[in-house]
C-alpha cells in the first residue's frame, strides 16, 4: 500500500465524517447503526486505501462501502437478531433528528423520504441529496441505470403526492 | 404498495434531472411543448424532488466528535509515525476521551495546538461531558474509596486552576456521595469534574468551566439520556448533569448555584 493513498483516504474521510454518518442513518433509521456504519467504512476504506483511484472522488467511492457494509453485515445481521428494519415512518425524525423537530416543513421532508421503500429511499438521497449523477448511483448501489431511473421515478410520483400535487396532474397520469 | 410505474414517468424523471442524450432531450422538449397532460405531468413530478436542505439538518445531528474519534482509532498503527498535522489532532482528540476514561487529568498532558482545530469537536462543553458521563457506571464510583483527605487535595487543585474557593460543603450534594474531583480540560480551557454517585438515579456530576462567558440564568436541557442544568456567572460556566428527574436536578442545581 503506498503511503499517499493511505494518508489520501485519512485526510478525505475526516471530512466526510458527517455526511458517511448522514448515509448511514437514512439507510438504517438509527443513529447508533449509522455510528457503527461509519466505523466499519473507516476501518475498510484505510484497509482499501490502495484500491482508491485518484482523481476520482472519494466521497463517492466511501459512500459506496458503506453501502456494501450495510447491505453485507449490518442489515443482515439486524434481520437475523429478529429486528428488521426501524419503521420507516419514524426513524429520521424521531431517533435522528432533534433539532430537525423545530423545522416543520424539513421535518415532513425527511418523514415522507424515511417513508419510502429503501431501495428508493437510498437512490432519493444519493441523486438529489449527495449530487449523485445517475451512474455514480448505479455504481454505488450496485445496480443498472435504469433501475436507478425507475426507482427515482416512482419515488418522485409518491412524493408529489405528498407533496400535494393536484388532481389533474394525477388524471394525466393515469 | 407499490404502484405500476409508467415510462413516461421514467422519461419525465430522467428529463427534469438532465440525464436525457441530447437527442432524447429535444424530443422531449417538442412533446412537452404541445402536450398539456405531460406537461402537468411534468409539474407534478418536479414537485416530488425532496428539498435537500432538508437534510443538511441532520448533518448538526452527527456525534462529530465520536465519529473523529473513531477514524483516529481506525487509523492509529504503530508502524505509521503520525506525521500529519491532522493525524496529531485526531490523536489528542483519542487523548482527551482515552485519558478521561483512565482517569487522567488531562490538563498534565501537553496536548499538541492543533487540538483547537480537531474537526468537529463538540461546540458546547456540556455535549463533551455528557458525552463523557455516557461512560460511566456506577462501578465507575462506587470503587472509589471514601478519604476525605483525598477530596479535600483534589477540591484544592480545582480551586488553584480555576481561581474558586470550593469547600467539601459547598459542593455536596444531599443523599449523594461524594466520589471525586477531576481536572479536565476542554479545548484549552480548564474543567472541572465532582462526581457524586446517587444510590438511586446513579453517576451525578457537577462540572465548572472556566469559559469567560456572560452571565446567564440557570436553564434546564437534555443531552441524550442526561438531564442537565447550566449557567454561567462571573466568566464561569457550571453545569450539574444527571438520569435524575428536571425536577429533582432543578433544586440541586439551584442549591449549587447559592453555594457557589
Amino acid at each position: 500500500m503506498s503511503e499517499s493513498s493511505h494518508d489520501a483516504v485519512k485526510l478525505g474521510l475526516a471530512s466526510h465524517l458527517t455526511r458517511l454518518w448522514r448515509y448511514g442513518l437514512v439507510l438504517s433509521g438509527s443513529r447508533d447503526t449509522a455510528e457503527d456504519l461509519v466505523q466499519a467504512t473507516c476501518v475498510r476504506a484505510l484497509e482499501r486505501a490502495h484500491q482508491f483511484e485518484p482523481g476520482t472522488r472519494l466521497d463517492r467511492w466511501l459512500m459506496t462501502i458503506l453501502h456494501r457494509i450495510w447491505l453485507n453485515d449490518l442489515r443482515a445481521a439486524r434481520y437475523r437478531r429478529g429486528e428488521g428494519l426501524v419503521d420507516a415512518e419514524s426513524a429520521l425524525i424521531f431517533d435522528g433528528a432533534r433539532a430537525v423537530e423545530a423545522n416543520i416543513s424539513a421535518a415532513q421532508v425527511l418523514r415522507n423520504v424515511q417513508a419510502l421503500p429503501e431501495a428508493q429511499r437510498e437512490t432519493v438521497f444519493l441523486v438529489y441529496v449527495e449530487g449523485f449523477t445517475y451512474r455514480e448511483a448505479a455504481e454505488a448501489l450496485d445496480v443498472p441505470i435504469g433501475t436507478v431511473m425507475s426507482r427515482l421515478a416512482a419515488a418522485r410520483a409518491k412524493l408529489s403526492e405528498s407533496a400535494g400535487g393536484d388532481p389533474q396532474a394525477r388524471r394525466a397520469r393515469s | 404498495m407499490q404502484e405500476p410505474l409508467s415510462s413516461i414517468d421514467v422519461e419525465i424523471t430522467g428529463y427534469l434531472d438532465g440525464e436525457l442524450e441530447p437527442e432524447a432531450r429535444q424530443a422531449f422538449e417538442e412533446r412537452l411543448a404541445g402536450d398539456a397532460g405531460l406537461h402537468a405531468r411534468c409539474d407534478a413530478l418536479a414537485r416530488g424532488r425532496p428539498d435537500a436542505t432538508a437534510f443538511d439538518l441532520l448533518l448538526d445531528e452527527a456525534p462529530r466528535q465520536r465519529l473523529a474519534a473513531m477514524l483516529a482509532e481506525a487509523a492509529r498503527s504503530p508502524s505509521r509515525p503520525a506525521r500529519t498535522g491532522w493525524y496529531r489532532a485526531a490523536a489528542a482528540a483519542i487523548v482527551l476521551i482515552v485519558g478521561g476514561v483512565a482517569g487522567f487529568a488531562i490538563a498534565r498532558l501537553a496536548l499538541p495546538a492543533e487540538v483547537e482545530v480537531v474537526q468537529g469537536p463538540p461546540e458546547n462543553w456540556r455535549v463533551a461531558v455528557a458525552e463523557y458521563m455516557d461512560l460511566y457506571t456506577d462501578e465507575t464510583l462506587s470503587v472509589i474509596s471514601d478519604d476525605p483527605a483525598q477530596r479535600e487535595a483534589e477540591l484544592a487543585a480545582v480551586n488553584r486552576k480555576l481561581s474558586l474557593a470550593l469547600s467539601p460543603e459547598a459542593v455536596a450534594l444531599p443523599g449523594m456521595a461524594l466520589k471525586r474531583t477531576e481536572l479536565l480540560d476542554f479545548r484549552g480551557m480548564p474543567l472541572a469534574q465532582v462526581a457524586y454517585l446517587s444510590p438511586s438515579d446513579g453517576p451525578v456530576a457537577f462540572c465548572i468551566i472556566a469559559n469567560g462567558k456572560p452571565d446567564t440564568p440557570l436553564t434546564l436541557e437534555k443531552q441524550g439520556d442526561w438531564n442537565v442544568g447550566f449557567w454561567n456567572a462571573g466568566g464561569v460556566g457550571y453545569m450539574v448533569i444527571g438520569k435524575i428527574a428536571p425536577a429533582t436536578l432543578e433544586a440541586l442545581a439551584k442549591g449549587l448555584e447559592s453555594h457557589v
